[in-house]
């Protein structure tokens, strides 16, 4: 075998067989051109990544923005929808809606019934506080919640659920009207009250505030010489048709006019109020002249019995 | 014998001394607290006070609502809570509004303190108790009494 090869006769490559092995030569030893990345190219893409995750993360995991369930009926058609806090919600002639205070941290708490030609707007939707407000219009509040949870401001005054249902009404001028079904309303304004239980109305006046309220079926002469009083300057004249025209029941209006009337005037309307219900015990008629507040609170829970 | 009898009579003078008087106020939910210490009132129908029971910490109350609805007598459990002043509870319906709507009802409240008894009928209406016609009782409210007040509130419906 050895002698066969040694015999083969020797054969001269082609030239194309050299140039192609010192081409690919030269390729395999050519350096790389490098490539140079910066230092802060790095760190804007670590960035830059870390913002999309952040974002991402917080878009995950952070709270729904507090907003109630809305339903908005507008002749036959119903749509379902949401408001948000510094959203309004407006009905026309022909529309109404039902909002449902619920929230995550305080559940469904009642509900509100919009009429036709109102606007509102929701305030709030903490914890502590849910807060509406009425600009025009009519609203019917039902709620079940702990007292001061729940808020309607109006152009006169912010009524306070105490646990209670209750129509709330604000025309274009801001003259508002509240009347109580069920529990009681606190109605403030610029430090001054009115307790308004099932059964009784205020009317509200926008610069003056809530007026006295009263029980809707006291006379009609009380409840205009009321209005005198409250938003008129109706002055004596009025406290007296009021002092005249009052029932047992109408402690509620006097107790709350003691303090309302001028001092002159404050021992008649004491008087009246004796004259009804007898002065319960540890009520001092000094410091209740004297409009001292924890002798009137006492005062007000007793008359409270007969309203 | 009459020793032991007037011995008696003195240990039992301070119990009786204590309820003497001891009676029912009626009184709509507001009258539970005007201020923040009631936690709720939506649903109270009155409000109850104890007079004149110094044992407070031992007095009792409780009560049912009875009722006609189309034609037949019912009952029904009452919730009755504690408010935030001593001796004084609110009242409110347990049965639901529809039933309540469709016949009269009157609740029968009563209440020891003591040996002491008392009771009270207390109609029902749409917008709360009826204050005109309700009952204060020295004792607690017989049946016949209950359907007495069922009846005229019946036929002041009609």
């Amino acid at each position: 075998m050895k002698d066969e090869l040694r015999d083969l006769p020797l054969v001269k490559a082609p030239d194309s067989i050299w140039t192609s092995i010192e081409a690919s030569l030269d390729t395999s030893i050519k350096p790389q051109p490098r490539t140079w990345r910066p230092a802060w190219a790095w760190a804007i893409a670590a960035v830059a990544v870390a913002v999309l995750g952040a974002a991402a993360w917080y878009s995950l995991t952070r709270p729904p923005k507090p907003a109630w369930d809305v339903v908005r009926v507008d002749g036959k058609l119903t749509e379902h929808g949401k408001i948000q806090v510094g959203e309004w919600l407006q009905t026309d002639s022909s529309s109404h809606a039902r909002i449902t205070l619920n929230n995550p941290s305080v559940g469904d708490i009642g509900t509100i019934d919009v009429a036709p030609n109102t606007r509102v707007r929701m305030v709030a939707s903490r914890p502590g506080e849910q807060r509406l407000r009425l600009a025009r219009g009519e609203i019917s509040a039902s709620v079940s919640a702990p007292p001061r949870l729940f808020f309607v401001d109006t152009p006169a005054s912010t009524a306070v659920d105490l646990g209670c249902a209750y129509t709330m009404k604000a025309d274009e001028d801001g003259n508002g009207l509240l009347r109580v079904t069920l529990g009681w309303v606190s109605l403030e304004w610029a430090g001054r009250e009115a307790l308004v239980p099932a059964g009784a109305s205020c009317r509200t006046h926008p610069k003056i505030g809530p007026g006295t309220p009263y029980f809707d079926d006291a006379s009609q002469a009380l409840q205009d010489a009321l209005g005198e009083f409250d938003f008129s300057s109706g002055g004596e004249s009025a406290v007296d048709t009021v002092l005249a025209e009052a029932r047992v029941r109408d402690t509620l209006t006097l107790w709350h006019l003691l303090s309302r009337v001028e001092p002159a005037g404050r021992l008649r309307v004491y008087n009246r109020i004796v004259d009804l219900v007898p002065l319960p015990k540890g009520v001092s008629a000094d410091r209740a002249l004297q409009l001292d507040p924890e002798t009137l609170k006492l005062w007000r829970e007793e008359l409270a019995w007969k309203w | 014998m009459e020793m032991v009898k007037l011995l008696l009579a003195c240990a039992l003078l301070p119990a009786a001394a204590s309820a003497a008087g001891f009676s029912l106020t009626i009184g709509p939910p507001v009258a539970a607290g005007t201020g923040t210490k009631v936690t709720k009132s939506r649903g109270a129908s009155f409000a109850v006070r104890l007079e004149e029971c110094e044992a407070l910490d031992t007095a009792q109350i409780g009560g049912t609502a009875e009722g006609i609805v189309d034609g037949e007598r019912r009952s029904a459990a009452l919730m009755i809570a504690a408010a935030g002043s001593p001796g004084v509870y609110v009242v409110s319906q347990a049965w639901d509004q529809a039933t309540q709507n469709r016949g009269v009802w009157v609740v029968s409240v009563n209440a020891t303190c003591g040996k002491a008894t008392a009771g009270a009928i207390v109609p029902m209406a749409a917008q709360g108790f009826v204050r005109d016609a309700t009952k204060v009782l020295p004792r607690p409210a017989t049946k016949a009494e209950v359907d007495s007040a069922l009846k005229a509130l019946d036929a002041a419906t009609r």
